[in-house]
């Protein structure tokens, strides 16, 4: 959720800076095999829905996951000529890495668990798990590979949808705010126009 | 069923469907690329 947040500040974002013409602005973005993108999400699909449960029993899951961070990194490379792609790029690269040091998933403490539901103790929460809805595997905080890559970060209660984050789920956010601002340079055929004018 | 063949007509642009596709494309992105946490599961054993 915090992530499709990102996408609603780029596009509120493009709205107060192109105003009207933020829509056309937006239609200049130009983005190569596309689907990629959307085939990642349906190879993430099992593993978001999982329920909560030991996250060994999830070797399916996780296998659909990593392959997935293929064909992501593959998207980024079509599109590397966009900066703001290249930096989607290095906050997945990023998110990756950590999670191919921890076995497989994205590793989170109990004591960030615990930020997030604050009715349980850090105790409960048991090491090896795969909180439901997620992407993530309990790990005690220091048995975690790249502890400050991880999901460390934490919007808690109120915040009507708990979540915790990593730095590299905010280079990924950072990215798509700015690539939703549209590119920087006219297309050719107005330079060509304005030229001819 | 007219009104929504009208808005169709109205808003069914070709440069409203590509910005659908782009801002679907980001989502998908954001979804997919991020790693978030929540904790819409029970602690195991809780």
């Amino acid at each position: 959720m915090i992530l499709a947040l990102a996408v609603l500040v780029g596009l509120g974002a493009s709205l107060a800076r192109h105003r009207a013409r933020a829509p056309a602005q937006i239609a200049r973005i130009e983005l190569r095999s596309a689907w990629l993108a959307l085939l990642a999400v349906a190879l993430q699909w099992p593993l978001l829905r999982a329920p909560a449960g030991p996250a060994k029993d999830l070797a399916i899951q996780q296998a659909l996951f990593l392959l997935s961070h293929l064909l992501l990194l593959v998207f980024v490379w079509r599109n590397r000529q966009q900066p703001a792609v290249v930096v989607v790029g290095l906050g997945i690269a990023v998110n990756l890495l950590v999670i191919l040091a921890n076995g497989g998933f994205m590793p989170i403490s109990p004591e960030t668990m615990t930020r997030l539901r604050p009715d349980v103790a850090p105790h409960v929460w048991p090491i090896g798990g795969h909180p439901g809805g997620s992407k993530d595997i309990i790990l005690a905080q220091g048995e975690i590979r790249l502890w400050p890559l991880s999901d460390l970060l934490a919007l808690p209660p109120p915040f009507p949808w708990p979540t915790a984050f990593s730095v590299g789920d905010l280079v990924v956010a950072a990215g798509i705010v700015i690539l939703l601002q549209g590119p920087r340079r006219a297309p050719a055929s107005s330079l060509t126009r304005a030229h001819a004018g | 069923m007219e009104k929504v063949k009208y808005l169709w007509v109205r808003y069914g642009t070709s440069r409203n469907l590509k910005v659908a596709y782009i801002v679907l494309t980001l989502v998908a992105l954001a979804v997919a690329g991020g790693a978030p946490g929540g904790t819409s599961g029970m602690p195991i054993g809780h």
